[in-house]
C-alpha cells in the first residue's frame, strides 16, 4: 500500500465513522451562508445544504449501513426527506406558537439535524460491523421472491453500480440546457407591452360623500399615460344629471410617452346641502375605443355635498 | 500489471489490433456523444423558437410544429439510448436525470419569472402569507382549500429563508428537483417491483407521456410536489414489503410513514390516491393465489399496517385540520357521476371535447389515439405477465401480488377516460391519470421492451428500422396526444392577451390597476371582481376577491341599473355585512366571451355563458354603472374600472339635476400639471 493510498484509506475510515458530525457542521454553517447577500451564489451554497443534509441524516439514523439506499436513490430520498423536514419544522413552529422566520426555521432544523446526527452516530458506533478485509460478510440466503434480474443485480459488484460522475455530468448537461434556453429566450426581442392610460382620484381617501366647505373644495386626480406615443386629450368636468351640465371649462393638452399628469378640480360652493355627483372625463381626441367604436374616454366620479347646509330641498 | 496485460504487451500482433478496435470504439462513442449533444442543443433551440413564435405572432400554429420538433429532439435521443441493451445502468440513470431536466424546459420557458397558471397565483399567495405573517394556514382568497395543505408553501418558504431567492425562483428550483426526482422515482418503483434497469428506465420514459407530465405537474402547485412524494412513498412501501424482517423492513416502513405524512400535509387528492393504491396492494398481498409464499401473512400484515397508518394520518388531517376537504372534492366525483348518468340516459349532453381549444386538429386527433395505444400496451403487458406466470418467472409471492396491484391501478385509466365527457368529471379524470399511468406504465413497459427486442431480432436492417420507426411514431403520437389532452394551448404557450383565459389575462394595465389599488386603499380589502382580474388582485395585489356561488351571486351586481333593485335582495346586505367595498370591472366582459367559458366560476348560471343574439350577457349593462346611486367610480383605465360600493344604499342619493342657484350653474375650474 502506497503512502497516498494509506492516507486515502484513513480518510475514508474517518469519513465513514464521522460523516454525521461533518454533515451537522455543514448544516450549522448555513447561519454563515445566510449572511451572504441573496442571489444565485448564496442559493448555490444554501440550497444543497438545506435540501440534502437533513434527509441524509434521516437515512443514516433510520437505516443500517448495509440496507441504506445508495447512489441516486439515496440522493432522491435525502432531497425528499429534507423537504419533508422543512415542512414538519414549520408545523412544529406553528404548533408551538413561534413565528416562522429565517432564524426560527434555521434553529428548528438545526435541532432536528443534531438529533438525527446523534442517532446516526450512535448507530454507527453501536452497529459498526468492523472494518478490514478479514471481516467477511455473513452469507445471505437467496430470497425466492427475487426476480432473475434482481438476483443478477445482487451479484453485481457495488463498484460497478455506482456512477456518480455520470449523474454529475447529467446534471451539468441538463442544467446547462435549461439555463441556456432560458437565457436565449430572455434575450430575444419580445413584443412591447401594450400601453394604457388611466385616471384616478388622489388625495385623502374618502368613504362615501365628499364634504365641500362653504367656499368650495378641491379634488385631486392623476392621469397616467403609459403609451409609446404622444396623445392629445380633452379634460372636462360635469355635474351628473339629466341632462348633465358642464362644471368647468374643458382643457385640451398633449401628453408625451410615459408621462404622468396631476390634476385638480376646483368645486364652487354648493347652494344647498344636497348631494351632487360630479364627473371628470378624459377623452382622447383622435383615439377610437376598439370596444365601443367611439372616441376613447376615461372617467371618474364623486358624490359631493355641503354638510353645513340644509337637506330640506333634497329628493 | 496483470498477467494478461503483460502477455498483451509482449505479443507484437495483438497491440495494433486492440488499439484499432479501441480507436474505433472511441470514435463511435465520440460521434454518438456529439450527435446527442447536437440533438439536445437543436431541441432546446427549437423549443425557444416555438415560444418566440407564439409570443410574437397572431393566429399561427407554427409554434406547435416548433414545439414538437424541439421536444422530439430533446427526448427521443434519450429514449433511444435508454432503450439500447448495451447502455450501462449508470448511464441510464444519468440519461433519466437529463430527461427529467429537459422535460421541465417547456414549463420553465412558459413563465420563468412569475406565476401564470390559475393555481400558481393561489399558491404564490399562500407562500407569501407564510413569509409575511410567519404563520401557516392563512386564508387563501383564490383557492380556499390550499390554506389547509401547506406542504409546498412551507418548503418554499424555508428555501426562500435559506437562499434569499424570491418565492418564484425558490419554488421553481424546488419543483425542478421534484420533477427530476419523479422521473427517477418511477424507475426506482419499477426496479423495486423486480424489473430490470432497462425496463425500469423505459417505464420512466413512458410515464412522461401522461397528460400531466409536461405542464400540469410542473406548475407551482401542491400536486406537483405531492406526485413525487406519492411515487417515492410507494417505492419505500414496496421495499418495506419486499424486505425481510431484520433486513431493513422496519427502516423502510419508517421511511414510508415519513413520506406519506409529507404527502398528507401537502395535497388532499394525492393522499387519497396514495391510500387507495396502498390498500389495493394490501388486498393483492392478502390473496393466497397471488401472494402465498414465505412469511406471506407477516408481509400482508406489514402492508395493511402501513396502509392503516397512512389512512389514519390522512383521516386525522382531514378531520382536524382540513374539514372542508370532502366538500371540496365531492362535487368532482358526485357531479361527474350524475352528469355521466344523464348523458347515458339522454337527459344531458356530453361535454364537447376540445370545444374551445386552440390546439391544431392533428394534436386533437392524436389525443383520441392515446387510449387506443394505451389499451394495446396494457393488453400486451397482461399477456406478457401471463406468460411469465406460466413459465414460472413470476411465482406466487410478494412480487406477483405487487405487480398485480399496479396492473389493476393501470387498468383504472380506461374507465376514467369516460369521465372526460362529463363537465364536472373531466377535471378529476385528468388529474387521476398522473396516478393511474404509474400502474399503466408498469404494465406497458415490459411489453415495449419485448417489442424492441423482437424488432431487434429481425434479420434485415430495413425491417428493424421500420419496426423501430413505428414504435417511435407511436411514442410521438402518444406524447403529442397526451399533452394536448392535458392543458389548453393558452396554458402551454405565451401569446397576446386572450380574454377569459387564466394564463393569458395578465397585462401591464391590470398590474398597474392592482398596484394603484394597493397603494391607495392598502392590502386585504374585500373586493368583487371576475375570475381573471381576481387572480392578479388576489395574488400580487394581496386583496381578497369574493368567492361567488349560487348562494352568493355577485354576477348580479354587474347587471345593476340606476334605480333598479338587485336580485336577490339579500345580495347587497351580504356584501355590506361581509365588508365588500370595491367592485372591479373588466369592460371586455360586455364584448367578449371568456376563453375558458366562464366569467366567475365553473358552475355559474348557464345564462351568463350563453350569448344572446351573439352578444354576451353583460353587453350594454356596464356603462350604466356611472349613474348607480351607491357606486362611485374612483379609477378607470382602458379596460378596468374600479367602483367604491357605498353600502347600504341610502334613501336619499345624489340629485338627478345639477344645482342651479338663481338659474345659473355654479362653475368650477380644472387644472393639470405634468408630474416630474
Amino acid at each position: 500500500m502506497t503512502g497516498n493510498h494509506g492516507v486515502l484509506r484513513r480518510f475514508q475510515l474517518v469519513w465513514l465513522s464521522a460523516w454525521p458530525l461533518c454533515a451537522l457542521a455543514v448544516f450549522a454553517s448555513l447561519a454563515a451562508v445566510r449572511l451572504l447577500p441573496g442571489g444565485y451564489f448564496r442559493a448555490a451554497l444554501a440550497a444543497p445544504i438545506l435540501l440534502i443534509i437533513p434527509g441524509s441524516l434521516t437515512l443514516g439514523a433510520v437505516f443500517s449501513q448495509r440496507h441504506r439506499p445508495r447512489g441516486t436513490a439515496f440522493v432522491c430520498y435525502a432531497a425528499l426527506l429534507s423537504a419533508a423536514w422543512a415542512i414538519f419544522a414549520s408545523l412544529a413552529l406553528y404548533a408551538c406558537g413561534v413565528l416562522i422566520t429565517a432564524a426560527s426555521t434555521y434553529w428548528c432544523l438545526l435541532i432536528i439535524a443534531a438529533v438525527l446526527a446523534i442517532a446516526t452516530e450512535a448507530r454507527l458506533l453501536l452497529g459498526w460491523p468492523g472494518t478490514g478485509r478479514r471481516i467477511a460478510r455473513k452469507p445471505e440466503t437467496i430470497d425466492p421472491d427475487l426476480s432473475q434480474d434482481e438476483a443478477d443485480e445482487a451479484e453485481t459488484p457495488a463498484a460497478s453500480r455506482t456512477g456518480g460522475h455520470h449523474s454529475i455530468v447529467a446534471i451539468v448537461v441538463g442544467v446547462s440546457l435549461l439555463g441556456g434556453g432560458l437565457y436565449t429566450y430572455d434575450h430575444l426581442p419580445h413584443p412591447a407591452p401594450i400601453g394604457y392610460t388611466q385616471i384616478a382620484w388622489t388625495g385623502p381617501q374618502v368613504n362615501g360623500e365628499i364634504a365641500v366647505s362653504r367656499v368650495g373644495g378641491k379634488l385631486g386626480f392623476q392621469i397616467v399615460h403609459h403609451q409609446s406615443d404622444t396623445t392629445t386629450y380633452r379634460l372636462s368636468a360635469a355635474w351628473m344629471g339629466t341632462p348633465s351640465s358642464p362644471l368647468a371649462k374643458s382643457l385640451t393638452f398633449s401628453v408625451g410617452p410615459d408621462q404622468t399628469f396631476r390634476g385638480a378640480l376646483f368645486i364652487p360652493p354648493l347652494p344647498d346641502g344636497c348631494t351632487y355627483r360630479i364627473v371628470v372625463a378624459l377623452t382622447a381626441t383622435r383615439q377610437i375605443d376598439p370596444l365601443t367604436k367611439k372616441l376613447q374616454t376615461w372617467s371618474i366620479n364623486a358624490d359631493i355635498h355641503d354638510p353645513t347646509k340644509s337637506l330640506k330641498m333634497c329628493k | 500489471m496483470t498477467g494478461t496485460a503483460y502477455q498483451r504487451q509482449l505479443d507484437p500482433t495483438s497491440r495494433p489490433e486492440s488499439s484499432v478496435r479501441r480507436y474505433r470504439a472511441l470514435r463511435v462513442y465520440f460521434l454518438a456523444a456529439v450527435a446527442f449533444a447536437a440533438c439536445e442543443l437543436a431541441g432546446i433551440t427549437a423549443l425557444v423558437r416555438a415560444y418566440d413564435v407564439a409570443q410574437t405572432t397572431l393566429s399561427n400554429t407554427s409554434e406547435f410544429a416548433w414545439f414538437w420538433l424541439g421536444i422530439f429532439l430533446l427526448e427521443f435521443p434519450i429514449a433511444g439510448l435508454i432503450a439500447r441493451r448495451a447502455t450501462p445502468r449508470t448511464m441510464r440513470t444519468a440519461l433519466l436525470i437529463v430527461y427529467g431536466l429537459v422535460s421541465y424546459a417547456p414549463k420553465l420557458l412558459r413563465n420563468p419569472a412569475s406565476p401564470v397558471y390559475h393555481d400558481e397565483y393561489a399558491h404564490w399567495r399562500a407562500t407569501y402569507e407564510i413569509l409575511s405573517t410567519g404563520k401557516l394556514f392563512q386564508p387563501n382568497p383564490i383557492i380556499s382549500i390550499i390554506a389547509r395543505y401547506p406542504g409546498l408553501h412551507a418548503a418554499t418558504a424555508a428555501l426562500v429563508h435559506a437562499t434569499g431567492l424570491n418565492i418564484w425562483q425558490a419554488g421553481t428550483l424546488l419543483l425542478i428537483i421534484f420533477h427530476v426526482t419523479l422521473v427517477l422515482g418511477i424507475a426506482a418503483l419499477a426496479q423495486s417491483l423486480g424489473l430490470n434497469n432497462r425496463t425500469s428506465s423505459i417505464i420512466a420514459i413512458l410515464y412522461g407521456l401522461n397528460s400531466s407530465f409536461l405542464y400540469f405537474d410542473t406548475q407551482y402547485a401542491y400536486e406537483s410536489m405531492a406526485i413525487t412524494l406519492v411515487v417515492w412513498t410507494l417505492v419505500a412501501y414496496v421495499q418495506a414489503i419486499r424486505s425481510r424482517w431484520g433486513r431493513g423492513r422496519i427502516a423502510w416502513s419508517v421511511l414510508t410513514v415519513a413520506l406519506s405524512a409529507s404527502t398528507v400535509v401537502t395535497h388532499h387528492l394525492s393522499t387519497l390516491t396514495l391510500v387507495l393504491i396502498m390498500a389495493l396492494a394490501s388486498v393483492t398481498l392478502s390473496m393466497p393465489w397471488l401472494a402465498r409464499g414465505e412469511n406471506w401473512v407477516q408481509t400482508a400484515v406489514t402492508a395493511w399496517s402501513l396502509t392503516l397508518v397512512t389512512a389514519l394520518m390522512a383521516g386525522a388531517w382531514f378531520h382536524f385540520v382540513a374539514p372542508t376537504t370532502w366538500s371540496y372534492l365531492s362535487p368532482f366525483v358526485g357531479e361527474g357521476f350524475s352528469e355521466l348518468m344523464q348523458v347515458a340516459n339522454g337527459s344531458g349532453t356530453a361535454r364537447q371535447l376540445f370545444g374551445a381549444s386552440l390546439s391544431p386538429s392533428w394534436e386533437q386527433k392524436s389525443a383520441y389515439l392515446v387510449p387506443v395505444f394505451a389499451l394495446g400496451a396494457a393488453v400486451g403487458g397482461l399477456l406478457l405477465v401471463r406468460a411469465w406466470i406460466r413459465e414460472g418467472r413470476l411465482p406466487r409471492g410478494r412480487r406477483r401480488a405487487l405487480l398485480s396491484a399496479f396492473a389493476l391501478l393501470g387498468l383504472v385509466y380506461f374507465p376514467s377516460t369516460i369521465f372526460i365527457l362529463a363537465p364536472s368529471g373531466a377535471e378529476g379524470a385528468r388529474r387521476s391519470w398522473a396516478f393511474t399511468w404509474i400502474g399503466l406504465c408498469m404494465l406497458a413497459g415490459p411489453g415495449v421492451v419485448w417489442l424492441l427486442d423482437w424488432a431487434g431480432l429481425r434479420a434485415k436492417q430495413w425491417r428493424r428500422d421500420i419496426l423501430y420507426s413505428g414504435l417511435f411514431a407511436v411514442l410521438a403520437i402518444t406524447l403529442v396526444g397526451g399533452t394536448a389532452a392535458g392543458v389548453d394551448a393558452s396554458y402551454r404557450f405565451p401569446g397576446p392577451f386572450l380574454y377569459g383565459s387564466d394564463a393569458r389575462s395578465f397585462t401591464p394595465e391590470l398590474l398597474a390597476a392592482s398596484e394603484w389599488f394597493s397603494a391607495r386603499f392598502g392590502t386585504g380589502n374585500n373586493i368583487v371582481t371576475d375570475r381573471y382580474t381576481g387572480l392578479i388582485f388576489g395574488s400580487i395585489g394581496l386583496q381578497n376577491p369574493a368567492s361567488p356561488s349560487v348562494g352568493f351571486p355577485v354576477w348580479n351586481l354587474y347587471l345593476a341599473k340606476p334605480g333598479a333593485s338587485i336580485e336577490p335582495p339579500s345580495l347587497l346586505f351580504d356584501l355590506n355585512n361581509s365588508g365588500y367595498t370595491y367592485l372591479i370591472v373588466d369592460e371586455r366582459m360586455a364584448y367578449d366571451m371568456p376563453e375558458t367559458g366562464m366569467y366567475f366560476i365553473p358552475n355559474e348560471p348557464a345564462w351568463l355563458d350563453n350569448p344572446q343574439e351573439g352578444k354576451p350577457a353583460f353587453y350594454g349593462k356596464l356603462n350604466e354603472f356611472d349613474e348607480v346611486q351607491w357606486m362611485v367610480k374612483v379609477f378607470q383605465s382602458d379596460n378596468y374600472s374600479i367602483y367604491r360600493l357605498n353600502l347600504p344604499p341610502t334613501k336619499i342619493g345624489y340629485q338627478p339635476q345639477p344645482p342651479k342657484p338663481r338659474g345659473k350653474l355654479p362653475q368650477g375650474k380644472l387644472v393639470v400639471t405634468r408630474d416630474r
